[in-house]
């Protein structure tokens, strides 16, 4: 059924007579035959209903229209197509009422699954796109994502995902594409970073460009990176031949909430999320880190769909619009863009930790803690706030109220390294023991960057730092402390 | 206010220990602790210095 054919939102419903061939006739002349085929692969199995917003004026491709387009003879529209999803059948009226009614409002929402910008743009039509995670189905993963609200005729409507857009081949290929990815993701979640719109993401490159930069042929990854540090970001670059804990790395920034431009042979990816087997057994005897239960990546790959799988060996059934054709091994190098304030990497605070739980360190499990110097250790490495550290220090119980009144007490860093403990059975059921914080303001060589040491048995805390004096290390006996919640609150599940 | 008086943790049966009871012992364990660490960062610059001279090769279109 299609509601308002000629009007400024036509409105289709899927049913017997109508599909998504009605989307493709009513979008003309914007959406191309390849540009359908790739929303009803991420959305055929979600999609009910879609408002088509005509006339609609989009600000990323209004600002390549400017710097681009509007420069030739032969000029596309200005104007764009912006596609709504919902996954149950929507009316004006219900849009309408909507406005007046919270109740309504928000059983409107619950339907609504997300928006794709369609371009006037040859090959490539995809633009801004955010979609919710759940409208490609489940996926039983982690992934960091943004929120915006959305007017649809002055109906306004929220939606959480990863932003998306595909490369238009004139001002963008992947390497923009992927850098707008990461950079709307930043503005989006954080007031620090401004919105950053594709020409101008462009020209954070040019400092760094021989030649001209549009139309774009592509960008080095180094040239990646430094766009990055302009908004703000400046970012870590890691190569697989270089670092012998590549995918480690790799997670442990993603389960820090960091998004990855991931490298591939001439592509990138923007990886932010993980599907992880937590009850796997992971083989060897020595210690576990949880990056060994990760299985595949949630990526934005700007040649297919959002939120496809990159598996660890490759796509079980073969690549297709979910499962991305590329596996871990593909990955020959990341560009992780941290915040200014973070300046330990996190392969030096492995390092660390790795001392301070080696078998003769004073500070291991053989000296200070019995229950965790039984079996196989599973470590947990991730990057966090202070802030949102002690946030959820009350429903995570951190196993003994001492700890958790201790913590509160502590003045923290803005960022802090977090090595979670545990053992196979407690993480199989996201559980953890304690936990090493350490400031993540710190330089590697400095061996009074701690901040905790958490153990069933004892807590060490550095009081000295805590107040920006000498470090002076003390310790506290703790009993009858229990297992507890892990951390969780950095990627969201999806 | 001195802010060595600032209580960090609250009161309770089993009062804080300092972990080194003698400044050799603290000096000691910062010494072991930077000689172990500093060979891996060490190389952990190397390849890092490696990874953004590669980074300059590496064309991504």
């Amino acid at each position: 059924m299609i509601d308002g054919d000629n009007s400024i939102l036509p409105i289709i419903t899927f049913d017997a007579k109508t599909d998504w061939l009605a989307l493709h006739r009513i979008a003309q002349p914007h959406l191309e035959r390849a540009g359908l085929e790739r929303l009803i692969a991420a959305l055929s199995s979600s999609a009910r209903c879609i408002a088509i917003e005509r006339e609609y004026i989009d600000k990323d491709y209004r600002d390549t229209f400017s710097n681009f387009h509007s420069k030739r003879f032969s000029t596309p529209s200005s104007r764009c197509l912006r596609l709504h999803f919902f996954n149950r059948k929507v009316t004006k009226a219900g849009l309408r009422e909507a406005c007046l009614d919270t109740n309504k409002l928000k059983d409107l929402n619950d339907y609504y699954l997300g928006y794709s910008v369609i371009r006037p743009t040859k090959p490539n039509c995809i633009g801004r796109t955010l979609l919710a995670p759940s409208s490609r189905g489940p996926v039983s993963a982690f992934a960091s994502l943004c929120f915006e609200r959305v007017s649809i005729l002055g109906t306004e409507l929220e939606i959480s995902g990863f932003p998306f857009i595909s490369q238009d081949s004139d001002v963008t290929v992947c390497a923009e594409s992927a850098l707008w990815m990461i950079l709307r993701y930043f503005s989006n979640r954080y007031r620090l970073y401004p919105e950053t719109y594709p020409f101008q993401v462009v020209n954070l490159t040019k400092d760094y460009s021989l030649g001209r930069i549009i139309p774009s042929s592509g960008l080095y990854i180094w040239q990646m990176a430094e766009a990055l540090r302009r908004i703000g970001r400046p970012p870590l670059i890691y190569s697989r031949k270089n670092f012998r804990d590549f995918d480690h790395l790799l997670y442990t920034y993603i389960e820090s909430g960091i998004p990855v431009l991931a490298g591939l042979k001439e592509h990138v990816v923007v990886a932010f999320g993980h599907r992880s087997n937590f009850g796997a057994k992971p083989s060897g005897v020595g210690t576990i880190l949880t990056s060994a239960y990760n299985e595949a990546l949630v990526v934005n790959d700007d040649n297919h769909v959002p939120y496809q799988l990159l598996h660890k060996t490759g796509a079980v059934s073969g690549p297709g619009a979910q499962s991305s054709k590329y596996r871990f091994s593909d990955i020959l190098d990341f560009v992780a863009p941290l915040p200014e304030r973070v300046f330990l990497p996190a392969e030096s605070f492995q390092t660390v930790v790795t001392s301070i739980l080696k078998k003769n360190s004073p500070f291991g499990f053989k000296a200070l803690s019995p229950s965790l110097h039984k079996g196989r250790s599973v470590l947990r490495l991730f990057l966090t706030t202070g802030k949102s550290f002690k946030k959820h220090l009350g429903s995570r119980t951190m196993g003994n109220s001492l700890v958790e009144q201790a913590y509160r007490n502590l003045p923290l860093p803005h960022f802090l390294w977090v090595c979670e403990i545990s053992k196979t059975d407690a993480y199989s059921h996201h559980e953890v023991y304690g936990e090493i914080l350490w400031d993540a303001t710190r330089n590697a060589h400095e061996p009074n960057g701690w901040i905790a040491l958490h153990y069933p048995e004892v807590l060490v805390v550095d009081m000295g730092s805590a107040l920006n004096s000498e470090q002076n290390l003390f310790k506290i006996k703790l009993q009858k402390s229990r297992p507890y919640p892990l951390y969780k609150h950095n990627l969201q599940p999806i | 206010m001195d802010p060595h008086k600032i209580e960090l943790i609250p009161e309770q049966d089993a009062k804080p220990e300092p972990v080194f009871t003698k400044r050799e012992e603290y000096e000691e364990f910062c010494r072991k602790f930077v000689e172990e660490v500093g060979p891996e960062l060490e190389k952990q610059r190397e390849a890092r210095q490696q990874s953004e001279a590669e980074a300059k090769q590496r064309w991504m279109r």
